[in-house]
């Protein structure tokens, strides 16, 4: 099942791991529609064409993407930055 | 020689291994892997037949019923080069450090086994998957790849309907924002993923062990549709070329850049593959009828019912064999629901179709011969391609960046 919930240092983090595209995409917009302007968004994936296709989405809807960093084999974590705020 | 300049050959080589490929050039290889294919097999590029003989195998092996199929399992071409797409996908997903064994929920396992079987229904009235009953039956210039493509677009909307509706409840139901405690990670079902595991694996060795096999029973001839096999694993893995993501998003979706990118390729693999084809046939190395099929309504429904089970499977049917490559448990499930039902699919349901809904074998050479098919696949093609960017120019969709 897919997890999002707030860490204690205020990043939210998406963990869409074990879900296929289109998922993460969809999930992300929603989740960046969710958290405030200027909130930190994590979405950790394993799911190799959304390393490319969820940063796209968001920087399609004006949002700022930090970086994506690959953790461990399969593994990445995509940072965004709501835009606004 | 120079150390250095070694060294620099391979940071080069693993920078071109692990980045993503473009779909133009993925679609350009396709299309070359399909003239290949008609010289070594004397048949386009084509998956289904693959999972025909796995099906069948796995039938004779549940009833005790001989081993004629699983000696096909290793000289059948079509199940040869599936196994090779299999080998493929899993060495591009490794050296791009992407190979991981991934689980997924019991919904999604259910929604590919579903998938699977509705896609092994759409292949019996479409007489093939998206390559079978519409790339490569374009290329091989058979009429009945054209009826498949309506098809295939209405499935793939209606299935991103359907998932997007899926993705709003799920995400519904989240609270947001819990204290984290509150979404401590479920421990994973360990026994799901290590069976998982091991089945993934076994189907991987398999894939190697088949390309072996394909030599020692049948020559210089087997290996090389294994080897043209591993080429298309290779690159759809790299490419990410999925036509489930093609179809699905076309008509505005989550990721519909990727979509119309991936339609262009299908454009270009169709316009340099049919070149390739005509000659082979127009020289008569090839027989003029080769996998022309028969076309009919049911192309247009299997079209639908291939494009609604792909977006739910989240794969379709080369995409699924190149995540089993990648170890998405998921995919297997697919597979497992295509494999169920294609065999009965194919030997009891098409008939009875094609005796009901009619159909006829109708080579694109009626049009004034080869020039004409060509001249139709040209445009055809271009036609595709200028229709699909304006899809994307209409929604002011950037298909690269």
């Amino acid at each position: 099942m897919v997890k999002f919930y707030r860490r204690d240092d205020g990043t939210y983090v998406l963990d869409v791991r074990g879900y296929t595209c289109p998922y993460p995409v969809i999930f992300t917009r929603k989740a960046l529609s969710r958290i405030e302007p200027g909130g930190l968004l994590e979405v950790v994936i394993d799911n190799p064409p959304s390393c490319e296709t969820v940063p796209d989405a968001a920087k399609s809807e004006g949002h700022d993407v930090l970086g994506v960093e690959q953790r461990g084999q399969g593994v990445w974590i995509i940072r965004v930055r709501k835009r606004g705020g | 020689m120079n150390w250095s300049y070694i060294q620099y050959l391979l940071d080069t080589l693993r920078k071109v291994v692990t980045r993503p490929w473009p779909e133009w050039l993925a679609g350009l290889a396709f299309g070359l892997v399909n003239i290949l294919f008609f010289v070594v097999a004397f048949k386009p590029f084509t998956i289904y037949t693959g999972i025909y003989v796995w099906g069948s195998t796995l039938k004779d092996l549940i009833a005790g019923s001989g081993l004629d199929n699983a000696y096909n399992v290793f000289t059948n071409f079509t199940s040869v080069s599936d196994l090779g797409l299999v080998a493929g996908a899993f060495i591009a997903a490794l050296l791009a450090g992407e190979y991981r064994i991934r689980s997924a929920s019991t919904g999604d396992y259910l929604h590919a086994l579903t998938g699977g079987f509705i896609m092994a229904l759409g292949v019996a009235l479409a007489w093939g998957c998206n390559w079978g009953g519409f790339l490569s039956a374009i290329t091989a210039l058979s009429l009945h790849g054209y009826a498949m493509l309506p098809g295939l677009i209405v499935g793939g909307f209606l299935g991103s309907r359907y998932l997007e509706w899926r993705a709003e409840r799920m995400l519904r139901a989240i609270e947001l924002p819990p204290l984290e405690e509150a979404v401590a990670p479920r421990p994973p079902r360990k026994g799901i993923v290590s069976v998982g595991g091991v089945i993934s694996s076994l189907i991987i060795t398999l894939a190697f062990t088949g390309g072996i096999a394909a030599y020692a029973l049948g020559g210089g001839r087997l290996l090389a549709v294994y080897a043209l096999g591993l080429t298309v694993g290779f690159i759809i893995q790299r490419s990410r070329f999925c036509f489930a993501t093609a179809f699905r998003d076309l008509l505005g979706g989550p990721e519909m850049a990727r979509s119309i990118r991936l339609q262009v390729g299908i454009a270009i693999a169709m316009a340099v593959g049919a070149t390739g084809v005509a000659l082979l046939k127009y020289m008569g190395f090839v027989d003029p009828e080769a996998y022309v099929k028969y076309v009919g309504i049911s192309n247009f429904l299997g079209g639908i019912l291939f494009g609604f089970g792909m977006v739910i499977a989240g794969s379709c049917a080369s995409g699924m064999l190149w995540r089993i490559g990648e170890g998405h448990l998921k995919a297997l499930a697919a597979l497992l629901g295509a494999v169920l039902t294609y065999p009965f699919a194919k030997d009891y349901l098409r008939p009875v179709v094609l005796e009901f809904l009619g159909g006829y074998k109708v080579p694109l050479t009626v049009l004034g011969g080869y020039g004409g098919a060509l001249a139709l696949v040209y445009l055809t093609a271009i036609a595709w391609a200028t229709f699909v960017l304006y899809l994307a120019y209409r929604r002011g969709v950037k298909i690269y960046g």
